[in-house]
């Protein structure tokens, strides 16, 4: 027996469908919910940016020492040198040297300078690894490699060794070298020599000639934009007077002393690859709301802007 | 000539009004998450095809508070029993009233907006109806539900002459 199709059916399956697809039409909100121009992140762009590593390859004993291109002189001896699990290191072994000595370079490598929330006066930043046979090495205890810093005027007992907490893609800054269990044996105060800052490190990784800058009443800057959606821009204040660099979190820069210049600087990419960006200057003597714009920018024009901060 | 245009209209109009039903409605936008008002009149009720003038209007309580005074063109594709489907095209003139609160890039007060949709509607005098709208300018869908009242609606049954039993 055969089943009619009947016209009945046939309406409501027309119905059904064209209920369906009105259903499933594209919807938009735009009229209560914002018409912003979307961004993404710019860590690609600035990975393209930042500081090579550079690698040594030290094959046999020297007086040393290994000079960085910008200037910073390591000396250290491989007998300080350890392997995972207090193992003997044996020639050829890799020096890996990482130098952000200016704050485009620390904007590039998103490096703030910041110990606990609290902003750090910085003379340049490091990274100092050790290699073998992919194996990353440790010093020894207790043992230290000498750095210098350059710097055109080093002041004595002005900066302090700060050691990078590494966690995720976020460094955080500390003098404390309980943090992995090392024992302090070396002076934490950088001495000025002929390059500029010098001290012993007992511990490879990042490292920062710093001071405090201030450690309470710091304040905020808080982004807003009727024009932009703000999620993925990325936010760096630079406050001259003290050479901190502050990175935003959570679109959010904190850790700003009462009365400080703050030179912002705000990156993002759009989805054609374009690059854009924000800057303004501001004296912060108190919690701030900026009302950001972002505009289309060339990377030569980005990159003379952070030159200039 | 005046006069024969004057009687041709009311003859065309008295024509339209006898075959007419009037009707309201709540409606629901979801996207602006408004809720809403209607009224409407259907034209050649008894036609394939039908006109519907129509007027909305969405309360000042809600994200979006505007009117909309537009006309509904309707196809009637299928009926069953009591139930009778529609499919409609309306085109209306939109007065947004609170555009300056939206982040909206080209929110205006003066609009003119297309919607399609389809609708069903039940029952011989007063008859409920929903209706799934979308409208194209703004992307938004919505849902219409009333009651349509033709002019036989509170009439009662003709009681028949027991003489003629």
């Amino acid at each position: 027996m055969t089943k009619r199709i009947t016209p009945f059916f046939v309406g409501a399956s027309t119905m059904l469908i064209l209920a369906t697809t009105l259903m499933f039409s594209s919807c938009s909100r735009d009229r209560i919910e914002r018409d912003l121009n979307t961004y993404e992140s710019p860590n690609a762009y600035l990975d393209s940016k930042k500081q090579d590593e550079q690698v040594f390859v030290i094959d046999t004993a020297g007086e040393g020492p290994i000079i960085g291109n910008q200037g910073t002189a390591i000396w250290g001896s491989i007998d300080c040198l350890q392997l995972p699990g207090g193992g003997e290191v044996t020639y050829p072994f890799l020096v890996k040297l990482v130098e952000l000595y200016t704050p485009k370079d620390m904007i590039y490598y998103r490096m703030p300078t910041v110990s606990a929330g609290m902003p750090l006066e910085t003379a340049g930043e490091i990274r100092l690894r050790a290699e073998k046979d992919g194996q990353e090495l440790s010093l020894s205890q207790p043992c230290a490699f000498k750095v210098s810093m350059p710097n055109a005027s080093p002041q004595l007992n002005y900066m302090n060794v700060y050691y990078g907490i590494e966690n995720g893609d976020a460094v955080d800054w500390t003098m404390d070298l309980g943090v992995w269990g090392i024992t302090q044996t070396q002076n934490p105060v950088f001495d000025a020599d002929t390059i500029g800052y010098t001290a012993f490190i007992e511990k490879l990784g990042w490292i920062n000639a710093d001071r405090t800058v201030a450690n309470s009443g710091t304040f905020s800057i808080t982004f807003d934009s009727d024009e932009d959606d703000l999620s993925n821009v990325m936010f760096f204040a630079y406050l001259p007077d003290s050479k901190t660099v502050l990175q935003s979190a959570d679109g959010v820069i904190s850790g700003i002393p009462a009365g400080a210049l703050a030179k912002v600087v705000a990156i993002a990419v759009n989805a054609n690859g374009s690059l854009f960006h924000f800057n303004q200057e501001l004296t912060v003597n108190g919690n701030s709301t900026v009302m950001v714009i972002m505009t289309e920018i060339s990377d030569p024009d980005l990159t003379n802007l952070l030159d200039s901060l | 000539m005046k006069i024969i245009a004057f009687l041709f209209s009311v003859f065309f109009v008295s024509n339209l009004l006898a075959q007419s039903e009037v009707g309201f409605s709540g409606i629901y936008n979801f996207q602006t998450e408004s809720i809403g008002i209607g009224g409407r009149a259907i034209f050649r009720e008894k036609k394939k095809i039908q006109i519907s003038p129509q007027i909305s209007y969405f309360l000042p309580v809600n994200k979006i508070h505007e009117f909309t005074l537009g006309a509904s063109a309707q196809y009637n594709f299928l009926k069953r029993k009591k139930i009778q489907s529609y499919t409609l095209v309306h085109l209306g003139y939109n007065r947004w009233m609170n555009y300056e609160s939206s982040d909206m890039k080209d929110a205006s007060l003066n609009n003119w907006n297309a919607e399609v949709g389809v609708g069903v509607v039940f029952g011989k005098k007063i008859k409920p109806f929903v209706e799934w709208r979308y409208n194209t300018r703004h992307q938004e869908g919505m849902l219409h539900v009333g009651l349509m009242l033709n002019k036989n609606s509170f009439k009662g049954k003709k009681e028949k002459c027991a003489a003629y039993d």
